[in-house]
């Protein structure tokens, strides 16, 4: 096991070596740059900058320098001091950006993961060993509904009907009235107010296609002959389903693990938009827009690292929670 | 082993339950909660008040009394600026009064530290002028000038005891640094500023600049540059730093000052991940005044001059702006401004998602995100929210046809064609009186917009198809295609795409009527909406062929004729405002470009708002007029502003910006209602 989690990781170093430098290209393709942004913004709002002052600018932010010399510069602050670089477009270091609105869309993404899970799992498991009850056929009505309706849109209607029917405006995580306040009992309520949309909206989203793969995967264990021998011994039914089946039958929740961990990271992106979250997805999109290439480089690599060692995570602890997947590993060998 | 297995699926239904109930339950009592609290807050901060000076805001007298601060008198300079009737707008445009101290202003924006509002209501320029005008040109940072030798000797008075938002004081010495130790060095500046050259000229010889004392500093041009006093007023937004920055904090940053030279800087290099570019150091830390929503902008870092200055957040994404307890104006009463203590900018996603916040009543101000298509939302929603608006002017002409007569895309094989086509003026006329604007001022204007007499006449801004059909016709356009569009004489379809970038939201339908007027006279007109980042890219590449966006209104005196030029042709403009050694010279553009120039270095020349100004001015309308450099829509459009209903010193005439510059007049009839 040690062997298998170090060789796995070895390979990881020129996985992410290629994925630094994709993501570094990929944000140097279009034509332009941050200076170019930033001009264009200025004149929008009428603020008409002369060449020599364009000129400057780029000079000043370095732009003037060829790509593989900002590449090298980047990767090796990120090597040697842990540092993604500079911002232009907020004027600080990405570390301090990130550290600003991880702890957001760390809270969001968990609790709303969290929600899914304790609605889903459940009711997954009731329509599996209910199958064709009206409970089920309800699940299943509302479970496709979640599955299929898009994210921004509910959020886009549910946040007007309540604005509506309410006229409190769910946009945000805080009423503006708070926003500068510090913590305190009325701020953590008004946040509870907010927060309960965002996650009612991304909670559901997961919530359809969990109940969906746990009801169709327990189903398929429930037919299987160790079920069938264990019940036929007298096992009672619940320490049969919940020891074996229900086990068995969370494989493909744990090896999703691999995509959970980005997606926790950068909140729901479209939902986080329409709701106006400072979470790190509208962070990502406003830096890719704006060409901010850092924070934009930055950010999609941590992405790609966390998905790698998801997808590791994942793979060990399918290895630990199933023992035919270890023994299968130790024959191979 | 049985009961923990039952608990445990039952634990799990419960919490599932509790969720779902949870998540139905807590919208309904949402609304009245917060005001409550605003409230009983207010009530008790008016109770804790402790005595203090009447003239200065009470949220300063903790601060004074504990020493912080110095007393107001060691805080203002020896003679402030007085702001009364008829000072920062022209008298008419508001009714003005003395006002109340405090409370917050509420606002949004949409791009990641920069709110154009927030910017424009801060910034502070060298000179000023009532409203937005050339005319009665008067001290504002700096205290006051004189003029000689024929408009090319200028002594600047500085105002003494004026002083920083950190308290340290403004001197020449500020004016030194950044005329000979930023525009003199040439790793922080590659090209000498244009407005710092004789008539603005980037062809121009760069100002000498001489110290006289502490207070006083002379600027000196080597031919007339009447216009000079105009460059250093809100010209093109432009403020304090261009010849007045913090030079005690900036030295810091400035290898010529520090005791090591760049090694005082490694840290922040480093920080940086750079190795030897201290420009980018010193640009990081060098407040301009266009940067004043920036972090560094902020106390504690770069000291500003302007009426409030960006503090720390709770949040990130919010901008929060509080007063500058050294701010240098005062009213009539001699009450320190500004009125209001704090602003507050929500971070949202978009345009529309400023409007969605101004519906909800987020906003006590907002301007530019605006727009008069949501003029029936605004009255709908608006007695809920507390806001009202104020239609006022635009400074800028709503909408205009612009066609790149360089247009150069290089995968394009008609680009040559195309410019030939475009580049006769009979096409443009063409293109002019195949415009209903009778209809657009209708529809999308409300009424609020006349025809655009200055920049195109009368006879060229009314409809008629068959002159337009006869001059499109007669420059070789008169082959049909199948479908009936007209073709280039070589035979292939002639096709204009309009790529609008939806930056306002009267640009989108503007540009799909255009498109159809278009094809009223034969032309094939596609129309294309692009992300505004793209748009942005697609000109600065000359790849646009046309797109429909504002302009300066000529109308506006901040207006110059050759503005025009980087509509008519890109790649043109790029010539022509590059500095001499930059430029191709293989080519140069045409005489009619070249004239416009002419003419604004003639009007840079004379004194701005006299006799002679005014007559270049003209003849810089009738240059746009005969030369049609873009296709005007509408001229004189009215913009609403948003305001808080319970807040008052509000434009009712005039420029809308002008107001948004004005805004350390406005104050709150009932400060505690907007704490």
């Amino acid at each position: 096991m040690v062997a298998y989690i170090v060789r796995r990781s070895v390979m990881l170093i020129p996985i992410l070596l290629l994925i630094s430098l994709v993501s570094f290209a990929i944000i140097e393709l279009p034509p332009g740059d941050w200076v170019t942004y930033q001009i264009e913004n200025l004149r929008a709002s009428g603020i008409e900058l002369n060449e020599d002052e364009a000129e400057r600018l780029v000079k000043m932010y370095g732009f003037d320098q060829p790509a593989w010399k900002r590449y090298i510069r980047w990767m090796r602050g990120i090597l040697f001091k842990f540092n993604f670089g500079w911002s232009f477009q907020w004027g600080k270091t990405v570390n301090e950006l990130l550290g600003e609105r991880l702890p957001l869309t760390l809270l969001v993404s968990i609790s709303a993961l969290i929600v899914s899970w304790i609605i889903a799992i459940p009711i997954g498991i009731y329509s599996a060993t209910h199958q064709y009850s009206v409970l089920d056929y309800i699940f299943t009505f509302f479970g496709f509904l979640g599955l299929t309706i898009p994210t921004f849109l509910l959020a886009m209607v549910l946040a007007w009907y309540i604005f509506k029917l309410t006229e409190f405006a769910p946009l945000g995580l805080f009423s503006i009235e708070y926003m500068d306040e510090p913590m305190s009992m009325e701020k953590f309520i008004d946040m509870l107010k907010h927060l309960v949309l965002p996650l009612i909206i991304i909670g559901l989203n997961g919530t359809g296609a969990l109940i969906r793969v746990m009801r169709g995967n327990l189903l398929d264990e429930l037919k299987k002959q160790y079920v069938i021998t264990a019940r036929a011994k007298g096992v009672n039914e619940m320490q049969l389903l919940f020891k074996y089946p229900v086990r068995m039958s969370m494989n493909p929740v744990i090896s999703t693990i691999g995509w959970i961990l980005p997606g926790i990271f950068s909140g729901e992106v479209l939902v986080s938009l329409v709701l106006g979250l400072q979470t790190t997805g509208p962070l990502l999109l406003r830096a890719v827009l704006a060409q901010d290439m850092f924070l934009a480089g930055s950010i999609v690599m941590i992405l790609s690292v966390l998905t790698v060692l998801g997808t590791l995570l994942s793979d060990i602890l399918l290895a630990a929670l199933d023992p035919r997947i270890r023994y299968s590993a130790a024959a191979a060998r | 082993m049985k009961t923990p297995f039952k608990a445990g699926l039952l634990a799990a239904l419960l919490l599932a339950l509790l969720a779902v109930a949870a998540c139905g339950a807590p919208a309904a009592p949402a609304a009245e909660a917060p005001a409550e609290d605003a409230d009983s807050m207010a009530a008790e901060d008016t109770m804790a008040e402790p005595a203090g000076n009447p003239l200065e805001s009470p949220v300063l007298w903790d601060r004074v009394a504990s020493g912080e601060l110095p007393p107001l008198e060691d805080r203002l300079p020896n003679e402030p600026f007085v702001v009364g009737p008829g000072v920062l707008l022209p008298e008419g445009h508001v009714d003005w009064q003395p006002g109340n101290f405090g409370g917050t202003l509420r606002t949004l924006h949409f791009r990641p530290d920069w709110n154009p509002d927030t910017f424009v209501g801060m910034n502070e320029p060298l000179l000023s002028a009532p409203g937005l005008g050339v005319q009665g040109i008067r001290g504002n940072v700096l205290k006051d000038y004189e003029v000689s030798n024929n408009n090319q000797t200028f002594v600047f008075h500085m105002r003494e005891g004026l002083k920083w938002s950190d308290g340290s004081l403004v001197t020449a010495e500020d004016a030194r640094f950044v005329a000979e130790d930023i525009y003199g060095n040439d790793f922080l500046t590659p090209t000498f500023p244009r407005r710092f050259r004789t008539r603005n000229d980037p062809t121009g010889t760069p100002m000498t600049f001489q110290m006289i004392d502490d207070y006083t500093f002379q600027v000196d041009f080597d031919a007339p540059y009447g216009g000079f006093l105009r460059a250093l007023t809100i010209e093109t937004w432009n403020g304090w730093t261009e010849l007045v920055r913090p030079s005690s904090y900036l030295k810091q940053f400035h290898v010529d000052h520090l005791e090591n030279g760049i090694e005082d800087l490694r840290d922040q290099l480093n920080e940086m991940n750079l190795t030897d570019e201290w420009n980018q150091v010193f640009t990081a830390n060098d407040c301009v005044n266009w940067h004043v929503n920036q972090e560094k902008c902020m106390v504690g870092r770069s000291p500003v001059i302007t009426p409030w200055q960006r503090v720390e957040a709770a949040e990130p994404g919010l901008l929060v702006f509080e007063r500058n307890p050294y701010y240098y104006k005062v009213d009539t009463e001699g009450k320190q401004l500004p009125y209001i203590d704090k602003m507050v900018s929500k971070l949202v996603e978009d345009v529309e998602m400023v409007n969605t916040g101004i519906l909800t009543g987020e906003a006590d101000f907002m301007r530019e995100s605006t727009g008069l298509v949501k003029i029936p939302l605004y009255v709908e929603n608006g007695p809920a929210g507390g806001y009202r608006h104020q239609l006022l002017d635009m400074h800028v002409d709503s909408s205009s046809i612009w066609i790149n007569q360089t247009y150069n895309a290089e995968a394009d094989p008609l680009a040559a064609e195309f410019r030939d086509v475009v580049s006769n003026i009979e096409f443009r006329q063409a293109v002019s009186l195949a415009v209903n604007r009778d209809e657009m001022i209708e529809t999308l204007y409300y009424g609020y917009a006349t025809k655009p007499l200055d920049t195109v006449g009368a006879d060229l801004s009314t409809r008629d198809l068959d002159r337009a059909n006869a001059l499109l016709d007669s420059i070789g356009l008169d082959g049909r295609d199948d479908e009936g569009f007209r073709t280039y004489p070589s035979g292939e379809t002639f096709e204009l795409l309009i790529e609008h970038g939806a930056h306002a939201p009267d640009l989108e339908p503007a540009s799909e009527l255009v498109g159809e007027y278009l094809g009223d006279v034969g032309i094939k007109a596609l129309v294309k909406k692009l992300d505004p980042a793209l748009w942005g890219q697609r000109r600065n590449n000359n790849e646009l062929q046309a797109t429909v966006f504002w302009a300066h209104d000529q109308g506006w005196d901040n207006n110059w004729t050759s503005d025009t030029i980087q509509r008519a042709g890109y790649a043109w403009w790029q010539y022509m405002t590059a500095a001499e050694e930059n430029r191709d010279p293989t080519w140069e553009p045409p005489q009619w470009v070249q004239d416009a120039y002419a003419l604004d270095i003639a009007r840079w020349g004379s004194v701005s708002g006299g006799d002679e100004y005014n007559e270049f001015k003209d003849q810089g309308n009738a240059w746009h007029r005969e030369n049609l450099p873009e296709i005007t829509i509408v001229e004189n459009v009215k913009y609403p502003l948003i305001i808080s209903l319970n807040m008052a010193n509000v434009a009712t005439d005039g420029f809308a910006i002008a107001q948004n510059f004005a805004m350390e007049q406005l104050y709150y009839l009932n400060p505690e209602e907007n704490q």
